[in-house]
C-alpha cells in the first residue's frame, strides 16, 4: 500500500535506530576501552587499561576457551553431519520426531538441563565435576540446532544425483559420501562448524553453573565482574577476547577458502 | 531374497504365506540399519547428556535430602511432594520468584513485539535505505552474548552514555542506578530482536491484494493494517510472542551479569539452591517446573501454528 511520504521516513529512520542499537555494542566496547574511566562523554583518552590487564591470566584461559571450542566443534560435527545426512536423504519411521528431538535444546532451557548435568554429575560422578570432557559435553548441547539445520540446509540444495553416479559407477556408500557428498556440501559444514566454534567458545553459561575448574575466558572476566564491578580493563579483555575468537573463524574461512570460494561472492 | 520366497503354489492359485518374524527382521536390518547406525552418535549423545540427566533431575524433584556424616547434604530416595508444595504454598521466595521470571518475560515480550510490528512490516513491503545492514542487525545479538553484557553494562553504567542523555534532556536530576536493578534487564529484553525476522515472515505471508482492496474503498493506513494486515498475520505475530515468551522465562545470564547473583530470576534462583545450598532436590523440582512453564509456551505456540493448517 502507499505511504504518505512522511510515514515513510519515520518507519525508515525507525528502522535505522533499531538497527543501531544492536550494532552500537562494539562501537562502546572500543569507546569504554580507550577511556581510562567509565564515563561520558569520555574525557581522558588513554590505553592505561591494556598495560594493567593481567595478560598471562587471561591467555591462559582464552587457550581454555580454544580447547573448549576446538573439541565441542569436534563432538558437534561428528554428531551432527550424520544426523543432517540422515534426515534430508533417507525416509525412515520417526523422522519427524526426530527432527523435532533435535531443536529439544532451544526449547529446554538451558539452565534447567545444565543443573540437570551438573546434579548428575555431583552425585554420581564426584570425581568428574568441573573436569574439562565434562564441560565440553555440556556446551556442545546448545549449538545441536543450529548446526544441524545449518548442514541440512546445504545438503538440501545439493543434488542427490551425483551421489547416486558415484555409487552406480561401484564406489562405496562411504566413499560416495567422503568423496562426492561432503566436498559438495563443504562450505555449509565449514559454516556450521564456525557457528559452533563460536558459540562454544564463548559460552557463559554452562562452564560457569558447571564451576569448570581451569574456567574458559568468559568465566574468567565474568569473575573479575563479581570482585571489581565493570572496569575499562574488562572491556579490553572482552574485545581482545572477541577480535580472537572472530580472527580465528576468519582463519578458517581462509583455510578453507577453496572449498568456500563463490558462496560470499 | 526376494519376495517370491514367500509365495507358493497352493492348486494352482498365489498365495501368501506370512512373513516369518525372523524375515520381517532381515527385511527390517537391511532397510534401516544404516540409518540407526548413522543415528547412533545422536541418540547416544541425547540420551547420555541430555535424557538421563533430566530423568534424574525428575526423580530428584521428589526426593527429601539428609545431612550426611555432618557435613555433606545428600538426596534420599524419599517419595516426597514436600519440594513442590514448598514452591507453591507462597511462604518463601520461590513463588514470587516464579510469578515475577513469567510477569517479565511476558510483559517485554509484548512491548518487543508491539515495537518490531512496524519495522517488520517495513522490511516486508518496502525497499528501505540501509536494508541489508538493518536485516543482518537483528542477527548480531545471537553471536556474542557475553560482549553485548558487557556493553550493556557500560551503557548504562552511573556516568554512562544512556544517564548522560537523559541528564542532559532534564529527566533526572541525579544519574539512575541501572547496573544492579533490573530495570536495565527489562529493557534489553524489551528490544527487538529476533522477533523482528520472526514477524517479517509473516507479514510477507499477506497477500498485498486484500490491503490495497481496503485502501481503494477508503481505509486509511493505520486502519488498513489494524484491520487487514494484523488479523491475516495474527498466527506468525502470535507465534513470535509465544516464542519470545517461552525463551524469556529461561533468561540467566542477563539478570546474573547485570542485576547480581542475589536477583529475583527463577533461573537463579535453581543455581542458587545448586551452589551455596546444596539443596539438590529443590533445585530438581525448581528446574521441573521452570522447563513445564515454558513447555506450556511452547505448546501453545504450536497448536496456534497448526490451528490455521
Amino acid at each position: 500500500m502507499r505511504l504518505p511520504r512522511t510515514v515513510y521516513i519515520i518507519l525508515n529512520v525507525y528502522a535505522l535506530i533499531l538497527a543501531g542499537i544492536m550494532i552500537w555494542p562494539v562501537l562502546q566496547m572500543l569507546l569504554t576501552s580507550v577511556t581510562s574511566d567509565v564515563v561520558f562523554p569520555p574525557q581522558n583518552f588513554s590505553l592505561n587499561a591494556f598495560n594493567r590487564v593481567l595478560w598471562p591470566g587471561f591467555f591462559h584461559s582464552m587457550g581454555v576457551s580454544l580447547q573448549l571450542g576446538f573439541w565441542s566443534t569436534l563432538l558437534l560435527i561428528s554428531i551432527c553431519l550424520p544426523t543432517a545426512y540422515v534426515l534430508e536423504r533417507r525416509r525412515f519411521p520417526g523422522r519427524s520426531l526426530l527432527s523435532a528431538v533435535i531443536f529439544v535444546p532451544t526449547i529446554f532451557p538451558s539452565v534447567t538441563y545444565v543443573i540437570a548435568i551438573g546434579v548428575y554429575v555431583a552425585i554420581y560422578f564426584i570425581e568428574l565435576r568441573g573436569t574439562f570432557p565434562i564441560i565440553v559435553i555440556a556446551t556442545a548441547m546448545g549449538a545441536i540446532p543450529l548446526v544441524v539445520r545449518t548442514i541440512q540446509g546445504s545438503l538440501a540444495t545439493s543434488d542427490p544425483v551425483y551421489e547416486e553416479a558415484a555409487v552406480v559407477m561401484g564406489a562405496s556408500p562411504m566413499q560416495a559420501f567422503f568423496r562426492v557428498t561432503l566436498p559438495l556440501i563443504a562450505p555449509g559444514v565449514i559454516t556450521a562448524a564456525t557457528i559452533a566454534f563460536t558459540f562454544s567458545a564463548t559460552n557463559f553459561l554452562a562452564p560457569w553453573i558447571l564451576g569448570a575448574t581451569d574456567p574458559p575466558v568468559a568465566v574468567y572476566i565474568y569473575r573479575d565482574v563479581e570482585r571489581l564491578g565493570f572496569t575499562p580493563e574488562l572491556a579490553v579483555q572482552v574485545l581482545v577476547m572477541e577480535f580472537i575468537i572472530l580472527g580465528m573463524v576468519q582463519g578458517l574461512y581462509f583455510v578453507f577458502r577453496k572449498q568456500l570460494r563463490g558462496v560470499f561472492t | 531374497m526376494g519376495a517370491g520366497e514367500n509365495m507358493e503354489r497352493v492348486d494352482g492359485q498365489l498365495s501368501a504365506r506370512p512373513i516369518s518374524l525372523s524375515h520381517r527382521i532381515r527385511m527390517w536390518q537391511q532397510r534401516y540399519s544404516s540409518t540407526v547406525l548413522l543415528l547412533a552418535p545422536l541418540l547416544l549423545y541425547m540420551s547420555l547428556v541430555f535424557a538421563i540427566p533430566i530423568m534424574f533431575q525428575v526423580a530428584f524433584g521428589f526426593y527429601s535430602r539428609e545431612l550426611y556424616k555432618g557435613v555433606l547434604w545428600r538426596p534420599v530416595p524419599d517419595f516426597t511432594l514436600d519440594n513442590f508444595v514448598r514452591v507453591f504454598s507462597g511462604d518463601e521466595v520461590y513463588l514470587s520468584s516464579l510469578l515475577w521470571t513469567v510477569g517479565v518475560a511476558f510483559f517485554t515480550s509484548a512491548v518487543s513485539i508491539t515495537l518490531s510490528l512496524p519495522v517488520a512490516y517495513f522490511l516486508a513491503r518496502y525497499n528501505p535505505i540501509g536494508r541489508s545492514l538493518i536485516e543482518l542487525s537483528f542477527l548480531l545479538p545471537v553471536f556474542g552474548e557475553i560482549f553485548t553484557l558487557f556493553a550493556l553494562a557500560y551503557a548504562f553504567a552511573p556516568q554512562g552514555p544512556i544517564n548522560w542523555v537523559l541528564m542532559g534532556l532534564g529527566l533526572v536530576q541525579e544519574p539512575i542506578r541501572f547496573i544492579g536493578s533490573p530495570l536495565v534487564v527489562i529493557i534489553w529484553m524489551s528490544i527487538p530482536t529476533l522477533s523482528v525476522l520472526l514477524i517479517r515472515s509473516a507479514l510477507v505471508g499477506v497477500d498485498v491484494l486484500y490491503e490495497e482492496a481496503a485502501q481503494t474503498m477508503g481505509a486509511n493506513t493505520l486502519q488498513t493494517f489494524a484491520q487487514v494486515t494484523f488479523p491475516l498475520a495474527k498466527r506468525g505475530i502470535m507465534g513470535a510472542l509465544l516464542l519470545s515468551v517461552s525463551s524469556g522465562v529461561g533468561v540467566y545470564t542477563l539478570p546474573l551479569v547485570l542485576v547480581g547473583p542475589y536477583n529475583s530470576w527463577l533461573a537463579n534462583k535453581i543455581t542458587r539452591e545448586v551452589n551455596p545450598f546444596f539443596n539438590y532436590p529443590m533445585a530438581s523440582a525448581l528446574g521441573v517446573i521452570l522447563t513445564a512453564v515454558s513447555a506450556v509456551f511452547l505448546y501453545l505456540y504450536l497448536r496456534s501454528q497448526e490451528a490455521g493448517d
